[in-house]
């Protein structure tokens, strides 16, 4: 009797052991570790944030689906409310960790400033942003969608591909005052080295309530069309003002913020606008990425935004380069380099269809270098006026010319 | 100065010092030494936090000689700081001037731009004078950003080249921690010291009752100009180390909500102590550090609620620490400090 008690207790045990312990024993495949930096209630937010909820319902839908090579995946989106000080502490407290790979999104000012720290320590950032500093000269952040010098330089090139008159066109910027906004400054030499001239320059607040009086400036300068880098606080006011100053110069917006731009601004004033698309959006349903897009997001919503699409294409190139990584140095070396590495053997990828083409170069880090432009029509459709754009490298191109 | 019951002091020198009894002297030297080797154990994460914080405890103290003592309300001392960092960062890549030079350089940038904005001190006070500072915020941003964004770097951001004493180079997160303690400890003590002289009494008697302080003799004009001097100097210094600590610096660095949060912060540790920016500082970083931090660890414990509404629900508690904080102490974590020392010192006694 006391034999039998003896022995079930012992196999009872054995049983716990496994219970509590067999996962040890079984040799469960180590996670890997993504880490976004984003804003998700600071002043960016509205435009910033669903690159967040993208990484994050992405990250998930891989774990769902084995992961990356069988490893599962692990996500952090860290809310650094656009402050540079809270983006240095979250970075320096993940940097040490090991099998983790870190995502900067739309942070222009924190990626420009610890550029040199990620060189350093040998860690590559993903970034969400077009920020062309940061991407030139290459060094440690990798983009997915060509820096907004180099969207001012594809559209001089278009306006100056279907310009028919003799004179020079006319090109008047509406930039937003940040940081971003300002930075297709810098390929102003290239518009006026391929013959348009740019007639005006003004600087839209980040939060107007009126932008009558520079829109009025603008259109005194006569300008044939108008690129514009406002976030969706400022398109809405500007476009209102537009309408009501009945200025119908053909506009571009950088970033094409399409849905929120509906939501926030009347047919009548939206009708013709254009922007550039750097990714598949919202009103592509038969595109397999934006049906991916449909699928993650309908927790959220019915239709996801075209923020949301476009950080989706983001980190699944994210995630392709750290899969490159796994295959090549294994899941124990996966460190910085071996990621790094991992971006620059990505050669033609599509994100599911959602980019054009994906390629890294060692001395071209964009990612994406295509381009293209859509438009409100005007009974609020969507429309393509061109076809995929290849985006001249303004920066590279520029320290060629010794500017 | 107060003393503790039995503690006599019987020369001048003993009536001036700082640091009266040994306690004191034991506990400073071991917060010093701790600080000192903190980098041997401390975490990378520890010492980006402890600079952060510094180089605002460095502004903070600046506010707190103009705010503070002398009455003078700044909601624009951040773009003091950007007035530091530029011309320190212009001073030292355009001009090549040493770093030794630049530091005191951008502080006294910042202090003569400081004296330029305090003008209208000299007619308006309170509100009024908040706006001028609020249009100080302004207009500094405005000139760095559109004038001359060839040598400012206009809104894009400008590189500020390596730190360079003598043939060292500050380039690792624990170079800039020495340095930073240092200058730390110096600034603070500079502040102390003016607080004790007659400068800071007269200060303290502006704010006090101005008309009364006019008519016992202190001059009004010299007293709040030289506030904002100060007050501004201080901002530039601070702005000046920032800048050569993060090597790139930007108009988006010195925004408005910072200016606005440096007097919350000044507020929440105290107005009118030393230790106030101290404990303002380190209170809402500290905060804010943890807010960072519980939004992804909310999010692990419950994946429902999605990044978006951790993130959302943690920055509410956020604010509701600060409301919580501010009603139950409102004159700051100083004063808390000040009442636990005294109860220490008499307990058991209630008096």
């Amino acid at each position: 009797m006391k034999a039998k008690k003896l022995m079930g207790f012992v196999v009872v045990s054995l049983l716990a052991m496994v219970f509590c312990f067999g996962n040890v024993l079984a040799a469960e495949k180590g996670p890997i570790h993504f880490v976004m930096l984003t804003d998700l209630t600071g002043p960016a937010h509205a435009q910033v944030a669903p690159n967040g909820w993208a990484a994050e319902d992405y990250i998930k839908w891989l774990n769902n689906n084995g992961g990356i090579n069988g490893h599962p995946l692990t996500v952090e989106i860290i809310d650094t409310k656009y402050q540079l000080p809270l983006a240095r502490t979250a970075y320096a407290r993940n940097k040490g960790r090991k099998q983790t790979t870190i995502s900067f999104d739309c942070f222009s000012g924190a990626i420009e400033a610890m550029k040199g720290q990620f060189a350093t320590d040998k860690i590559p950032v993903a970034m969400n942003t077009g920020h062309g500093p940061a991407l030139y000269p290459s060094s440690w952040v990798f983009a997915t969608l060509p820096p907004y010098d180099d969207t001012l330089c594809t559209y001089a090139k278009w306006i100056k591909a279907n310009w028919k008159e003799k004179r020079k066109p006319r090109l008047a910027l509406l930039l937003g005052d940040y940081a971003s906004g300002r930075s297709p400054e810098l390929a102003k030499w290239y518009c006026e080295k391929i013959g348009v001239e740019i007639v005006s320059i003004e600087y839209v607040p980040v939060l107007p309530t009126d932008t009558s009086d520079l829109l009025v400036r603008m259109r005194d300068k006569k300008p044939d069309f108008v690129f514009d880098t406002l976030m969706p606080d400022q398109v809405k006011v500007v476009l209102k003002d537009r309408f009501k100053l009945g200025i119908k110069i053909p506009q571009l917006n950088f970033v094409f913020n399409s849905d929120l731009i509906k939501a926030t601004v009347p047919r009548e004033a939206y009708a013709g606008y254009m922007g550039f698309q750097c990714s598949a959006s919202w009103w592509e349903t038969d595109n397999p990425g934006v049906k991916l897009a449909y699928e993650l997001y309908k927790h959220r919503g019915p239709v996801p935004n075209y923020m949301y699409v476009w950080g989706l294409s983001g980190v699944m190139v994210w995630a392709e380069a750290v899969k490159n990584a796994l295959n090549t140095v294994g899941y124990e070396k996966l460190d910085g380099q071996a990621i790094r590495n991992g971006y620059l053997q990505i050669k033609n990828y599509t994100a599911m269809g959602l980019l054009k083409e994906v390629t890294y170069y060692p001395d071209d880090l964009r990612g994406s270098k295509w381009l293209k432009i859509c438009k409100f029509n005007n009974d609020g459709s969507i429309s393509n006026v061109t076809g995929w754009m290849e985006a001249p490298h303004n920066l590279k191109l520029k320290a060629k010319e010794g500017k | 100065m107060r003393r503790v019951s039995g503690v006599f002091d019987t020369s001048y020198i003993q009536d001036m010092t700082i640091f009266r009894t040994k306690y004191y002297s034991a506990g400073m030297v071991i917060l010093i030494l701790f600080f000192l080797i903190l980098p041997v154990f401390g975490s990378e994460f520890w010492l980006t936090f402890i600079n952060s914080t510094a180089v605002t405890v460095i502004a903070l103290q600046g506010l707190n000689i103009l705010t503070g003592y002398c009455g003078q309300i700044s909601i624009g001392h951040t773009a003091f700081m950007a007035v530091g960092a530029y011309s320190s960062t212009i001073l030292a890549a355009q001009f090549e001037l040493p770093f030794w030079l630049c530091l005191p350089c951008g502080g006294l940038g910042a202090g003569l731009a400081g004296i330029l904005f305090g003008l209208p001190s000299l007619r308006v006070k309170g509100y009024y004078l908040a706006l001028t500072t609020i249009a100080a915020q302004y207009l500094i941003i405005y000139m760095i950003k559109t004038p001359f964004p060839e040598i400012t770097g206009g809104a894009i951001a400008l590189n500020v080249p390596e730190v360079n004493l003598g043939s060292f180079v500050l380039s690792t997160e624990t170079h800039f921690y020495y340095f930073i303690l240092i200058m730390l400890a110096v600034m603070t003590f500079f502040a102390k010291s003016l607080m004790r002289s007659h400068f800071g009494r007269a200060f303290v008697a502006i704010r006090d009752n101005d008309i009364a302080s006019e008519a016992m003799g202190i001059n009004l004009y010299k007293g709040k100009l030289l506030a904002f001097f100060i007050g501004c100097f201080y901002a530039g210094i601070a702005g000046s180390i920032w800048a050569d600590y993060v090597r790139v610096i930007s108009p988006d660095d010195f925004t408005l909500t910072s200016s606005i949060w440096q007097i919350g912060m000044l507020i929440i540790g105290g107005l009118g102590s030393t230790l106030g920016p101290f404990f303002g500082a380190i209170f809402i970083g500290a905060l804010r550090e943890t807010c960072v931090i519980c939004g992804p660890w909310v999010t692990s414990i419950i994946p429902q609620l999605g990044a978006q509404i951790s993130a959302s629900l943690v920055e509410m508690t956020f604010g509701i620490a600060v409301i919580l904080f501010l009603v139950f102490e409102p004159r700051g974590i100083g004063h808390r400090w000040e009442i636990l020392k005294e109860s220490y010192r008499l307990w058991p006694f209630s008096y």
